[in-house]
């Protein structure tokens, strides 16, 4: 009699997680990199790296061996999904004069482009990243990137973005574009950060 | 002329205390980029219909019907997109890249998804894991497809 409790139970949880099966697909990205997956079931790994490359993972049987989905499978199982991704982020690299909060003349002539795609996005999710070359000491040039992400957050402004939807960030000489020893100018990175979300 | 000093002292260290709470409270981890309706947003008990530049919280419960959407971009650039049909409860999110402190924990429990990675994953690719009432997942990049029927 006490049994019963325990079998029905049993065929409950039976019941239960036996409707559930999980698929999962490793794909492109939207550079064509294709990355790597893990997939653990009650212990047992596997791990998927191929593209296009699926497993489905019931709650009973064991998972079943990897297979490679066609474009069609993916489409028909996904089309909703992934037609309706937002579009990747944006970023526009602007580049300064040397000690300066002056943007070089090509940088200048691209912020009607960025500002552009912020009203064709109606985008409210904005960051402008200051950074410095390695020339000077370390405080000053993160106290001058965060000028510089000031100057294009002020240009952004003048343009009729809203002011609440961009975020600023100073990363001074610690991330540079292209790395350099101590002291070494580098004009590429003398620069903002632009990305529209 | 001493009491003062001393209101004055307190009053910072209030202010000093709460600070960080507050700026914790108030920190979003990413916003609603695109959404067809119906997509809902369950938080602190409330219902929040989704819409474009909605800001998200960390253990937000993200709900669609049969014709929702919800695209989400996060703050390391990380994109998902909820199908429609679908529960999403994004349990754990963390991104600080200056500290390289990371952690994306979701858990899909019907529905389907798409994840493209961002700065997290490429910073430190075992922090991003998705959870299914039958599979655990590490997603180590870059564009990933999960459905749970």
């Amino acid at each position: 009699m006490k049994y019963t409790f325990l079998l029905a139970s049993l065929l409950g949880f039976l019941l239960l997680a036996g409707c559930s099966t999980t698929r999962v697909v490793l794909v492109p990205d939207p550079d064509g990199k294709v990355g790597k997956i893990e997939v653990v079931t009650r212990g047992e790994s596997q791990v998927l790296d191929q593209a296009g490359e699926s497993v489905t993972v019931g709650s009973l049987l064991p998972p079943a061996e990897p297979t490679i989905l066609s474009q069609e499978e993916i489409d028909s199982r996904f089309g909703s999904t992934l037609q309706n991704e937002p579009a990747p982020p944006t970023t526009y690299i602007l580049q300064f004069r040397h000690d300066s909060t002056e943007l070089t003349t090509a940088s200048a002539g691209e912020l009607p482009a960025a500002v552009g795609l912020i009203n064709r996005r109606n985008s409210c999710y904005i960051v402008v990243a200051g950074h410095t070359d390695a020339v000077g000491d370390k405080a000053y040039n993160t106290e001058l990137s965060l000028r510089r992400a000031n100057k294009v957050r002020g240009l952004l402004i003048e343009q009729g973005v809203e002011a609440r939807c961009i975020e600023t960030l100073s990363y001074g000489e610690n991330d540079p574009l292209i790395p350099t020893a101590d002291n070494v100018a580098e004009p590429r990175n003398r620069r903002v950060e632009l990305v529209v979300r | 002329m001493n009491r003062l000093i001393q209101i004055l002292f307190f009053s910072l260290m209030c202010l000093l205390l709460t600070t960080p709470l507050l700026a914790e409270k108030s920190a979003y981890i990413g916003k609603v980029a695109k959404v067809s309706p119906d997509a809902m947003i369950l938080r602190d008990g409330q219902t929040l219909v989704a819409n474009k530049n909605l800001e998200i919280f960390a253990n937000d419960l993200f709900q669609t019907g049969p014709t929702g959407t919800l695209g989400i971009i996060f703050r390391d650039g990380t994109i998902l997109t909820i199908g429609p049909s679908s529960e999403f409860h994004i349990r754990d999110y963390v991104f600080v890249p200056l500290e390289k402190k990371t952690s994306f924990l979701g858990r899909m429990r019907q529905g389907s998804l798409s994840y493209i990675s961002g700065a997290m994953g490429r910073m430190n690719p075992d922090s991003v894991r998705i959870e299914t009432p039958t599979a655990y997942l590490g997603l180590r990049g870059t564009k990933v497809l999960v459905q749970v029927d």
